[in-house]
């Protein structure tokens, strides 16, 4: 069953001669589960195609699905709470809120729905993440390859069933880099969730179940890769 | 581009809106200076116009010198006119009780130099003089009285012979009030109606006060020099001729005018604006400070930018600095013909609609003072805001360019603590208690407006004090010559039945009536006596003491009204009753069921040791057996207009056994009050108005500084309600603490200015906590706070998640 559809996304900016076509007919599909890389050059669009997967933007025609739901028909308010319980963000600059801790920044998506937080999944994530010495710290007080796994542990939190990572290793070295991309790939095996990268790292793509292309709006997709 | 500052008016140009919060701030900083410097010149000068016109124009009088002093004082090159003037039968009270009299009518004999008419005193006809010894003028009544003109010869009869006399003039009674029976204004021989007053030349006056065996009271006026340091110029002569404070009068409200008094009240008043000033000032920077810093904080990556390019730490302090004396260009003309324009407005509705007074005021007259003040205070209090913000946008580090992450991530040191509140209230009040610095200058600047706010409300107090409107004001008063109670009930009916009249108020009064009552004797069951003035009041007298707010907390009229037990007692330091208190008058039990927070029957409101009761009149007449009044207060349907001037002349008419006095004039005061109040409150309004411009800078500052942060949690869930409910708590903090500090520190400054504007001078009145104006203010800061929660919770609204993300 495909958790993720898009189908016949366009995204024009501005109109008439100045237009820009971001993207051009766009159409594919996720299965849950699956790590799927987005390569492409800078500019080519695949951070349009992220925020309209993430509904963070509309597009000017076509339709995503996420689990069977058309998130550009729903409302601001049911939108966000969608996104809150169903997609999970990680940041290539982390956005973590500087003034809370590790802990209560991977526990905030669940304080923003009011709900009492899993302390066991907690604990779990806490150490899957490596970050249980540290879960009193602040953002200021760990290292980049740190912050992210916090971001990491934030957008699993909330078990959402896609989790879309625009970059994730752009601000960290190799050693860094490959420890994020195996803990996504470990989450994504782990709690079956659904993961969507952008990387410009063709050997971090290497990793993924499958590697789709943005070139100039137009997604090819190569295919699931041999293991 | 010559230069990277022409960068200035280009940047202007394309954030033409943003600019438009802190052009909107200069202009109001700047208005309000040249307003109040504007409106306080004009005041100054129809005070000095109106002075002039009516006690004349000279700075200082001398009494107890010699001629030849006099002669040296008037040669000194700083004097530019002085005359002598003294003056024979005439008291204060405007008797003339020796036998000076021309053609029968009693006469003051007045003796002046020829410096006088004209120089000094500017209420003589044209041609007016006293240069010979048998010329004189008179008050202009005695046209009518004497049927006389100029050119005319009258005869001075004095107990020690005649003298004739030639009529050169009259002194008129031009802007000042003619005196009559009632007093008058105007200074320099006050006559009544009937009485005549004479100037003739000091020789002249001198030679009948000696054939007459007088010796007089000669005073000499001098008026000095424009410019004069007049300070210095009295201190010389004071020391000159060994002369005490006594010896010297000083023109108070030409030397208020230049900064110099002798009373005490004065002197009170140059700090009280002073410390006003610079409150209203300090608001200024504030508010501009604030709205530059919002300013700063939406460019911090083009700061950042800059510097990414090589511009220096200096060169972006330059920058802002000259940015924010660019918007001065337009902001400072604006703000100034806005103050003049506004000051215009305001001098010809005090001229033209609120009249009395203020028919002197100066309509179009534009303030040199003011208008540069406004230019000064403009340019320097935006000077000044902008170094903070010029400072913080030299502090930007480069990489905010490249990384847009303006808020440092480094900078936070503590942790918010879990609570059980929701979390986007736990954050937006640590956002607003972790920064000290923004915590301590937005509580500045809340408190700040609070403090304004209190210091207003005891001024516009203290106006209340100064001109009272009271629903009990009389327009005519009918009183016995004796102050007996012989005003019988008839008069009051047939007064009563005369169309054009209102309320008629009468009153009795009985003396020396014995009071009982027990106080804190060491023998229980002995009653202490003591005499007391005992005053009646209708129902509807008594009804007016509550609605003008004379009676003090506590009281209640029930048990008063009709002929009930209850009465009321007038307040004073000493009185020895409380209220609820029991009392005997005759064989009658009386409760103090209240008490006037004042004497209304005194000047100072205060009882010189006579304790006064006021009871009903069926309550008086049946203590006393006393049926008829001693004084009537007469209220008409209107004060002014042919109906009411019937009335008054037809009660008049009547009354002509008592004393009668129109009142209708005073009417003029409820304008002055009225107009006074406008500007107060005008002046409250613009403090209100600087505060939600500060609230407003300052959340939309704060906001500013954390969009991308803000765009990041919409990203990952949080609502636009989440977001605006986390800037509205970080308002609300700012806000609490603004009126915590701003009432912790307002109330103790609103005492004491209360002490010294109104309990010093009417004791009666002691300051209270200003529970109403606490309330309103707090109220108004809170709702300011959350308005100003409105602007910045739409800019993230209408932002589109991405803008902030992509630039992450």
């Amino acid at each position: 069953m495909n958790l993720l559809e898009v189908k016949s996304i366009c995204k024009t900016y501005g109109s008439g001669e100045t237009a820009v076509h971001a993207l051009k007919n766009v159409s594919f599909s996720v299965p849950k589960g699956e790590f799927v890389a987005v390569v492409g050059e800078s500019g080519s669009g695949k951070s349009t195609l992220l925020n309209m997967l993430g509904a963070l933007d509309t597009p000017t025609s076509g339709k995503v699905f996420i689990d069977g739901n058309d998130t550009f028909t729903m409302k601001e308010r049911e939108l966000t709470v969608f996104r809150r319980r169903n997609i999970g963000f990680i940041f290539q600059a982390f956005n973590l809120i500087p003034e809370l801790t590790v802990e209560q920044n991977i526990l905030f998506p669940v304080l923003l729905d009011y709900q009492k937080p899993d302390r066991a999944y907690l604990e779990e994530l806490l150490t899957v993440l490596n970050l249980k010495g540290r879960r009193g710290h602040l953002p200021s007080q760990l290292s980049g390859g740190q912050q992210q796994r916090v971001a990491i542990g934030r957008a699993l939190f909330t078990r959402p069933s896609l989790i879309l990572a625009d970059e994730p290793t752009g601000n960290l070295d190799s050693q860094n880099s490959s420890e994020v991309i195996s803990l996504l790939k470990k989450a994504s095996g782990k709690y079956e969730q659904t993961i969507v990268m952008i990387t410009h790292n063709r050997s971090i793509a290497q990793i993924a179940d499958r590697v789709l292309q943005v070139s100039d709006g137009v997604l090819t997709d190569f295919g699931r890769q041999q293991d | 581009m010559k230069s990277y500052l022409s960068l200035i008016p280009i940047s202007a140009r394309v954030r033409r809106k943003q600019s438009r919060m802190i052009i909107l701030c200069i202009v109001l900083a700047v208005f309000l200076v040249t307003t109040i410097f504007s409106l306080a010149e004009a005041g100054i000068k129809m005070e000095t116009n109106a002075s002039v016109d009516k006690q004349g124009y000279w700075h200082i009088l001398i009494k107890g010198i010699q001629e030849s002093e006099a002669q040296e004082i008037s040669e000194r090159s700083d004097v530019a006119a002085s005359s002598w003037y003294d003056v024979l039968n005439l008291d204060d009270n405007l008797n003339m009780d020796k036998d000076y009299d021309i053609e029968g009518a009693q006469t003051a004999v007045c003796g002046i130099d020829e410096q006088f008419i004209g120089d000094i005193m500017h209420f003589f006809s044209e041609g007016s003089h006293v240069e010979d010894g048998n010329e004189v003028i008179l008050t202009e009544n005695a046209k009518e009285l004497l049927g006389v003109e100029e050119g005319d010869t009258i005869t001075l009869n004095t107990p020690a012979g005649s003298y004739d006399f030639v009529i050169t003039g009259f002194r008129i009674s031009g802007n000042g009030k003619y005196v009559n029976a009632n007093g008058g204004l105007t200074a320099a021989l006050l006559v009544k109606d009937d009485q005549i007053g004479a100037f003739m030349n000091i020789d002249t006056f001198r030679k009948i006060c000696v054939e007459n065996g007088e010796t007089g009271s000669p005073q000499y006026y001098i008026q000095f020099q424009k410019h004069t340091n007049l300070k210095k110029a009295m201190e010389e002569i004071q020391n000159q001729y060994g002369l005490v404070d006594g010896d010297i009068g000083l023109n108070t409200i030409l030397m208020a005018a230049n900064g110099i008094s002798n009373k005490e009240y004065i002197k009170n008043i140059y700090p009280l604006a002073g410390i006003l000033f610079v409150l209203i000032l300090a608001a200024g920077v504030l508010m501009i400070s604030g709205s530059m810093n919002s300013n700063v904080a939406q460019r911090l990556q083009f700061f950042g930018m800059l510097r990414c390019i090589g511009a220096g730490r200096s060169q972006i302090i330059r920058f802002v600095r000259l940015e924010a004396l660019y918007w001065c260009k337009s902001a400072v003309p604006i703000g100034i013909g806005g103050g003049v324009v506004i000051t215009w407005i305001i001098c010809a509705g005090l001229k033209y609609i609120v009249g009395g007074e203020f028919t002197d005021m100066p309509v179009f007259g534009v303030s040199i003072v003011g208008i540069l003040c406004g230019v000064v205070v403009g340019v320097v209090t935006v000077f000044l805001a902008a170094q903070a913000p010029a400072k913080r946008a030299a502090k930007v580090s480069p990489v905010a360019a490249v990384s847009g992450n303006a808020g440092d991530i480094k900078n936070i040191k503590r942790a918010v603590k879990a609570g059980s509140g929701k979390v986007e209230t736990t954050l937006g009040i640590h956002h607003a208690v972790s920064a000290k610095k923004n915590l301590l200058l937005m509580t500045g600047s809340f408190a700040l407006s609070i403090i304004l706010f209190l210091c207003f409300s005891v001024l516009i107090e203290l106006i209340g004090c100064l001109l009272p409107q009271k629903a009990s004001a009389p327009d005519l008063d009918i009183a016995s010559h004796n102050l007996e109670n012989d005003i019988d009930a008839a008069l009051i009916e047939e007064i009563e039945r005369i169309d054009g009249v209102a309320h008629v108020l009468a009153r009795s009064m009985c003396k020396d009536v014995q009071v009982f009552y027990q106080d804190d004797s060491p023998i229980v069951g002995e009653e202490t006596v003591t005499n007391v003035e005992l005053i009646s009041y209708s129902d509807y007298a008594l009804e007016l003491l509550r609605k003008d707010d004379d009676l003090r907390k506590g009281s209640d009229l029930t048990t008063v009204y009709g002929g009930g037990n209850g009465v009321l007692v007038i307040w004073d330091r000493d009185i020895p009753w409380e209220i609820g208190d029991k009392i005997r008058i005759a064989d009658e039990e009386l409760e103090i069921a209240g008490m006037l927070k004042y004497n209304p029957f005194t000047n100072d409101g205060g009882s010189g040791g006579v304790i006064d009761i006021v009871t009903s009149r069926e309550t008086f007449t049946r203590l006393t057996g006393i049926t008829d009044s001693v004084i009537l207060d007469v209220q008409l349907e209107s004060h002014s207009g042919d109906e009411s001037d019937a009335a008054a002349e037809e009660i008049r008419r009547l009354c002509n056994a008592y004393d009668f006095r129109d009142r209708r004039d005073e009417g003029s005061v409820a304008g002055e009050f009225y107009a006074i109040m406008v500007f107060g409150y005008g002046f409250v309004f613009i403090i209100a108005l600087i505060a939600l411009l500060n609230i407003m800078n300052s959340i939309s500052m704060s906001v500013s500084a954390r969009i991308n942060q803000y765009g990041a949690m919409r990203a990952i869930g949080m609502s636009v309600g989440q977001i605006t409910k986390m800037i509205m708590s970080e308002a609300v903090t700012y806000a609490v603490s603004g009126c915590i500090v701003g009432c912790v520190v307002g109330l103790p400054l609103s005492k004491w200015m209360y002490d010294v504007l109104i309990t010093s001078h009417f004791y009666y009145f002691t300051w209270s906590l200003p529970a109403m104006q606490i309330v309103i203010v707090v109220l108004f800061i809170l709702l300011s706070a959350l308005a100003a929660v409105y602007a910045p919770s739409k800019r993230i609204r209408e932002m589109a998640v991405t803008e902030t993300i992509n630039e992450l």
